[in-house]
């Protein structure tokens, strides 16, 4: 498997003149080239700050203060604006949360599309991006029609899908999606899960999906990452994680989710998120965790450890 | 028979006109009825997509809006008709929670101050009794008291929140909760507990909960019934486990079929159609769910289909 995304020892942090906080904390992640990537976690893990910081899209207070984001070989961290810039959108597209609220409300979608195009490539044709736009429409499954129109003639599921042309119009190789069905009705959601397969399959484009909701991931991704008080607690297959599931966090996180028809009855995990600006020694999961060991989860932090062939989790139950 | 009905809604219709010259009409509620049986109590969904009108429903069953026709009846009497003393009583009965829990209560009192508003104000307690029937509230809720005590809501998580505006929906000891999307904005771990609560409220307290959902995995965990809205109208209605397990209506089986389940192993084989490719929409004189029915008949063009029973439930379908 050829890595196309290389994050290395990547730390944000939001700061004040009296506190710093870390947002992400020491992450390591690889993504391979061709596959649905997941990144699972509850609100302020920092899902959307490491989905921000790959195109260093992160503004003060915010910072990233150490590590490396590795995309084709270039880290991201090291280029100059310019040559960033030519990264985003034409290499890796972003659909940042709640985007398809973001459209323009005054101009036609075929106008917005168009201005996307044109920022990027100076000398290309109108009748080539109506072409092109007119073919990745379909491809989404949107009449073509559609491009005559303006956001407020569209439902939600509609403008999801608008968005997702728009980030495809310049044929990327990885796509980042931050929640994009989060907002939508079961049946739209979908068909928004079916058409981000469709694209992986179809163009090949890699696809990091960011969402807090473990049903989503269960049916698209093919690995998962899970994040808490931003440290990834453990990686790997879909599969394997929701079948043996090895971090006590997933454990808990799986078992809290409700699934239709059955009414075995849940559990929740008790307590809270720790404060990240007191992070608690040890594993930040201690104060949380029903299988800690005292002694040594309370004061030695674990490490992202390999654990088998193709899972690593950073949890002292797997010390060896 | 019907005295035992705890709510019953008869024929109620709801139209919002908006525009000044122009002026545009919504059926959000559509000759809808449906009854809350009174003998034990019981946890009833109602469920649909956004815009769909639950919201508007929940509204007119708190006396928020009147509708333009049909019925509401509390224990086999009139909402509507209700005078001042009459209307105090429901109130005290009829008990509402809401979706957000971080803008539902007021920051600038503590929340111990603002469930003694609720005790005053609906008359339940006075003097020292206040604080008796404000402890015990918290207590059923899972909170403590002494730690509850002169916080302010910004101090409190999402989760103690929801539980907070639990707690004050208690106090008058209503019959009878009105929760409208009370879990929706809360994280995996924390909804699993609030649904447990509800759950034990039920059993405990003996209060029946009417819970507004577009959320079917939750719905299916603490539902004893569902009514299944589209467009304003009832699709379907009946005991939950059957609704879910065996679903009569087009639309119901759609709804079902596209709430992902959390499981890699039993991932979605077929498609489902894509239902919004075309964006010319005429007005429907008959189903509302006719242009993407994939059952459709020529008549179901003719009227709007009547709900019937069929089984043990109420289906509104010509199939039937």
């Amino acid at each position: 498997m050829r890595v196309l995304l290389k994050i290395e020892e990547l730390t944000v942090a939001y700061e004040s003149d009296s506190q710093r906080l870390l947002a992400v904390n020491n992450v390591n992640l690889e993504i391979f080239q061709g596959e649905i990537f997941g990144l699972a976690g509850e609100s302020a893990c920092g899902k959307t700050t490491l989905a921000n910081s790959i195109l260093r899209l992160i503004k003060p207070p915010g910072r990233i203060i150490g590590g490396k984001v590795i995309f084709d070989g270039v880290d991201l961290l090291s280029l100059d604006e310019n040559e960033l810039q030519k990264i985003r959108w034409e290499k890796i597209a972003y659909i940042p949360q709640a985007s398809m609220n973001a459209l323009n409300p005054v101009l036609r979608i075929y106008d917005q599309l168009a201005d996307v195009v044109r920022a990027h490539r100076k000398d290309i044709l109108d009748e080539e991006i109506r072409k092109r736009a007119e073919e990745l429409f379909v491809s989404v499954g949107l009449a073509p029609e559609v491009l005559k129109m303006y956001p407020h003639e569209l439902s939600g599921g509609m403008r999801q899908r608008v968005i997702i042309a728009m980030s495809l119009i310049l044929n990327p190789k990885l796509l980042i999606a931050d929640e994009p069905t989060t907002a939508l009705d079961v049946v739209v959601q979908r068909g928004i899960i079916q058409l981000l397969k469709d694209i992986n399959k179809k163009f090949g484009t890699t696809i990091l999906l960011i969402t807090h909701d473990m049903a989503v991931h269960a049916q698209i991704v093919d690995r998962l990452a899970v994040m808490y008080a931003g440290k990834i607690v453990e990686v790997g297959p879909v599969k394997d994680m929701f079948e043996k599931p090895l971090h006590p966090y997933t454990q808990m996180l799986i078992a809290s989710i409700p699934r239709a028809g059955e009414k075995r009855r849940l559990s929740g995990i008790p307590g809270l998120p720790p404060d990240l600006r007191k992070l608690p020694p040890g594993c930040l999961f201690h104060p949380r965790c029903p299988f800690r060991i005292l002694g040594r989860c309370d004061s030695i932090e674990p490490e992202l450890k390999q654990v088998s062939k193709d899972r690593k989790v950073a949890c002292h139950l797997y010390d060896r | 028979m019907s005295n035992l009905n705890l709510l019953e809604l008869k024929n109620v219709s709801k139209t919002f006109v908006s525009g000044f010259l122009f002026k545009k009409k919504v059926v959000a509620v559509d000759n809808v009825s449906f009854s809350i049986p009174g003998e034990k109590p019981v946890i009833f969904v109602l469920a649909g997509e956004s815009g769909s009108g639950k919201s508007t429903i929940a509204r007119i069953i708190l006396r928020f809006i009147k509708p333009d026709k049909g019925e509401v009846l509390y224990r086999g009497r009139n909402i509507l008709t209700f005078n001042s003393k009459e209307l105090l009583l429901y109130r005290r009965e009829v008990q509402a929670v809401f979706q957000d829990p971080y803008s539902a209560l007021n920051p600038v009192y503590p929340v111990d101050h603002i469930l003694s508003l609720t005790a005053r104000r609906m008359e339940v307690a006075q003097g020292k009794e206040i604080e008796e029937v404000i402890d015990e509230a918290l207590i059923s809720v899972g909170l403590r008291p002494e730690e509850i005590r002169g916080k302010y809501p910004y101090q409190l998580s999402g989760g103690q929140r929801q539980r907070i505006l639990l707690a004050r929906a208690l106090i008058p000891r209503p019959r009878l909760i009105v929760a409208d999307e009370p879990v929706s904005m809360l994280d995996a771990s924390l909804r699993a507990e609030i649904l447990n609560l509800m759950l034990d409220l039920k059993a405990e307290h003996r209060v029946s909960f009417l819970y507004i959902t577009h959320d079917l995995s939750t719905a299916s965990y603490v539902g004893d019934y569902i009514a299944v809205l589209y467009k304003g109208s009832l699709a379907e209605v009946g005991p939950i486990d059957d609704v879910v397990s065996n679903p009569y209506h087009p639309y119901t089986q759609l709804l079902m079929s596209s709430i992902p389940i959390p499981d890699p192993s039993k991932r979605w084989q077929e498609k489902i159609a894509a239902p919004e490719i075309s964006v010319a929409r005429e007005p429907v004189s008959g189903c509302k769910f006719y242009d993407r029915c994939p059952l459709r008949k020529e008549e179901c063009r003719r009227a709007p289909p009547p709900l019937k029973k069929v089984g043990n439930r109420h289906v509104a379908c010509y199939l039937y």
